[in-house]
């Protein structure tokens, strides 16, 4: 019964992969989203939006650049490593589990990019898509790496 | 014969575009405190450093959204070269559909450099150099149509099982 339950933990440990991986989307999503309504960046950027488009035309710019290129790359990313966790990961393939730590790699660099901007380490991406891809490869360990047989 | 060697190594071009985006955040020192000081001041006319004198907290919004900008990358390009060197080199269709998002990307890199360097003349080839760009868009097209029929065989009598 143990085993059956671990092997069905381990079977479906990539959906929280996927589901990290979703969180990312929807972090490149709203930053897209940001761009489009920029007004919301207000807080982050210490002006009115409208401040800044009124006294830095240029600047207003390069920030809308910024996060629609953030936006794009989280966006592609996040299909990458979805398909990237639906198809090898799944299947149970090595190269994928040591590739996929990229991913709570990159959630924990991310944070400490926050720490040291000066803003709170609490985004969506520390505070869900770590502990998710963190399970999504420590569950399913033996998976990848079974243990020789007597 | 021929054949099946340029479609056996085109994964190699494949790869190619997805080490350049990888090595490119580091070597462009995105990650840097002072991140592409001459596209920034030819965008905006100030260096980061004078933006963030004038209003801090934008200073610190475009070095952090540079910051992630350039990790989301370099991620991106460590996914993309092991998508070439392992699914797409066994013919896996998913990674042939997936490996056209780093010819994409950097076309529209280029594309928006191209944009940038038409608003902002006085920038000039500060914004990067476009036409080694699109020589790696180039390359990682060829990449993908090269081994073609390999991911989509022609149906025989007996009929093709996709991958």
């Amino acid at each position: 019964m143990t085993s059956q339950v671990g092997k069905g933990y381990e079977k479906h440990a990539w959906i929280l992969l996927l589901a990290a991986a979703i969180v990312l989307l929807v972090d490149g999503l709203l930053s897209l989203i940001e761009s489009a309504s920029p007004s919301i960046i207000s807080e982050d950027l210490g002006v009115s939006w409208e401040q800044l488009v009124g006294s830095s035309p240029t600047i207003a710019n390069f920030v809308l650049i910024s996060l629609r290129a953030g936006g794009l790359s989280s966006f592609v990313m996040s299909v990458f490593v979805m398909s990237l966790s639906r198809k090898s990961y799944r299947k149970g393939e090595r190269w994928a589990w040591y590739l996929l730590w990229l991913l709570p790699a990159f959630f924990v660099i991310y944070g400490l990019e926050l720490v040291s901007a000066g803003f709170p380490p609490v985004s969506p991406l520390t505070v869900l898509g770590l502990p998710l891809s963190l399970l999504g490869l420590l569950l399913p360990y033996r998976k990848f790496f079974p243990k020789n047989q007597a | 014969m021929a054949e099946k060697a340029y479609a056996k190594y085109a994964w190699i071009l494949v790869f190619i575009p997805a080490f350049v985006l990888f090595v490119f955040p580091l070597a462009s020192g995105w990650l840097s405190t002072s991140p592409e000081p001459d596209v920034i001041k030819g965008v905006t006319g100030i260096t980061l450093d004078q933006i963030g004198a004038q209003n801090p907290g934008t200073g610190r919004l475009i070095l952090e959204l540079y910051h992630e900008f350039a990790l989301t990358i370099l991620a991106f390009g460590a996914v993309t070269m092991a998508i070439a060197a392992f699914p797409f080199r066994k013919g896996h269709r998913f990674a042939w559909y997936a490996s056209w998002l780093a010819p994409a990307l950097w076309a529209g890199i280029t594309a928006s450099l191209a944009i940038l360097n038409a608003e902002n003349p006085s920038a000039g080839s500060g914004l990067g150099p476009a036409p080694v760009f699109l020589s790696i868009v180039l390359i990682g097209v060829l990449g993908q149509l090269l081994p073609y029929r390999m991911f989509f065989p022609k149906r025989t009598m007996m009929g093709a099982t996709p991958r």
